[in-house]
């Protein structure tokens, strides 16, 4: 919890930027007959929130790749490709994941522009695989009674070739701050289909995923997102 | 007036995304629950030599390990003690009477039981981190110059992975 005020401030400080440029975006005069139109391109960028979270967390390490390349009028083919390096620090076990992951699928834009906006309201799918290696850097041997001490082992043990699947449903904005200039931020509830356990060990963390947990299935996650267009063609 | 609305609605979703990220932020601590089996004691039942059918408790049982000073102190019939988990070994001093106060005469009597055993490492959940159970359990006595007050031991369980039975029983 300790970096997150920090982090929640850099993400107060973005989000008032762009209501500023919504609001500025308003007091343009609309005397001009306005021409509609629709900017068919690539959409390329990075994810904010976890470049700015390894900055702060000496426990995580990650970037993200996003973009989306517009099909039709409401639908856009998306993709998200990123690495992540995250420790897990529990009371009796210490353990880091670290892998490569890719999230495809669609968004499905339900904002009606007008004046030639390009923003998105969206609601998008994604099917998510990542594959990663857990290394064990600490463990104790859990004991009721504690005659003889805690028995902590420090002898790292890998645990490689482990990877998972899983599907991810997408709710987010994305509001043009400047000319093709776009700033995201995005909500992510995930649901595990598949994921290969070590021997003798747990995953713990899923890199794109996010940590696993006992009983439950399903994931949450957030993006905070800055993209550029590319235009290829209007409509 | 609908212009403005839809800007608001950009405004509103993007704190409630805001707002939900700082709530995902939040991390419940995993603790290791009681009830979770984690690396077992071993449980012991003392028995009458003379009726060993019946049930006899120790009278001020100290168990500590052979070279400490320290350790438990029990007043039952059943006992749970922990077994070393880094090591195939653990040496007992079973001392009776070990509460024996300075001025009275000294009637504590002190028997040295060495248990060995195969160690196997589990991996036993987030919160609990790994466990030991124990495997091909086996016990020696040592003569004390005060003679063994334990007078038979049977091992009942050569492998103690649960504290649900007993796995030594001793007479006395």
């Amino acid at each position: 919890m300790r970096p997150q005020h920090t982090f929640v401030f850099f993400i107060s400080l973005l989000l008032g930027m762009y209501a500023s440029a919504i609001q500025a975006q308003d007091a343009r005069p609309q005397d001009t007959i306005p021409v509609k139109t629709d900017y068919y391109g690539l959409r390329v960028g990075i994810d904010l929130s976890k470049l700015v979270r390894s900055g702060l967390d000496d426990d995580y390490s990650g970037v993200e790749i996003v973009g989306d390349f517009r099909i039709s009028k409401k639908y856009y083919l998306a993709a998200e490709l990123g690495n992540e390096q995250r420790t897990t620090d529990l009371p009796n076990l210490n353990s880091t994941a670290n892998g490569s992951y890719i999230k495809a699928g669609f968004n499905y834009n339900a904002y009606e522009n007008w004046f030639g906006m390009n923003n998105l309201i969206y609601a998008g799918v994604r099917g998510g695989f990542s594959t990663f290696n857990q290394e064990l850097n600490t463990y104790t041997i859990y004991t009721t009674n504690p005659l003889f001490g805690d028995d902590i082992r420090t002898e790292t043990r890998e645990f490689n070739d482990l990877n998972a699947t899983w599907l991810e449903v997408q709710l987010g904005i994305q509001v043009e701050l400047f000319h093709n200039l776009y700033l995201g931020a995005n909500l992510q509830i995930k649901r595990s289909i598949t994921t290969k356990q070590p021997d003798g060990f747990e995953v713990l963390h899923i890199p794109g995923f996010g940590k696993t947990t006992d009983g439950s299935s399903f994931g949450v996650g957030y993006g905070y997102t800055l993209t550029y267009l590319i235009p290829i063609f209007k409509k | 007036m609908i212009f403005v609305n839809r800007t608001k609605s950009f405004y509103r979703l993007g704190v409630i995304i805001f707002l939900s990220t700082i709530l995902l932020s939040c991390e419940r601590d995993d603790i290791c629950a009681e009830s979770t089996p984690t690396t077992p004691l071993l449980i012991i039942r003392f028995y009458d030599f003379d009726n060993p059918s019946e049930f006899k408790i120790p009278p001020n049982l100290g168990i500590a390990e052979s070279d400490q000073e320290s350790g438990l102190l029990f007043n039952s019939d059943s006992i749970a003690i922990p077994l070393r988990t880094d090591i195939d070994q653990t040496s007992f001093r079973f001392v009776l009477n070990a509460t024996g106060e300075a001025d009275m005469e000294d009637i504590s009597n002190e028997d040295l039981v060495n248990i060995t055993y195969e160690r196997t490492e589990d991996y036993v959940s987030k919160a609990c981190g790994f466990r030991i159970t124990y495997d091909t359990l086996d016990t020696s006595r040592t003569p004390q110059p005060d003679g063994f007050w334990i007078q038979d031991l049977i091992i009942d369980n050569t492998t103690v992975d649960n504290e649900t039975t007993a796995h030594i029983r001793i007479f006395h």
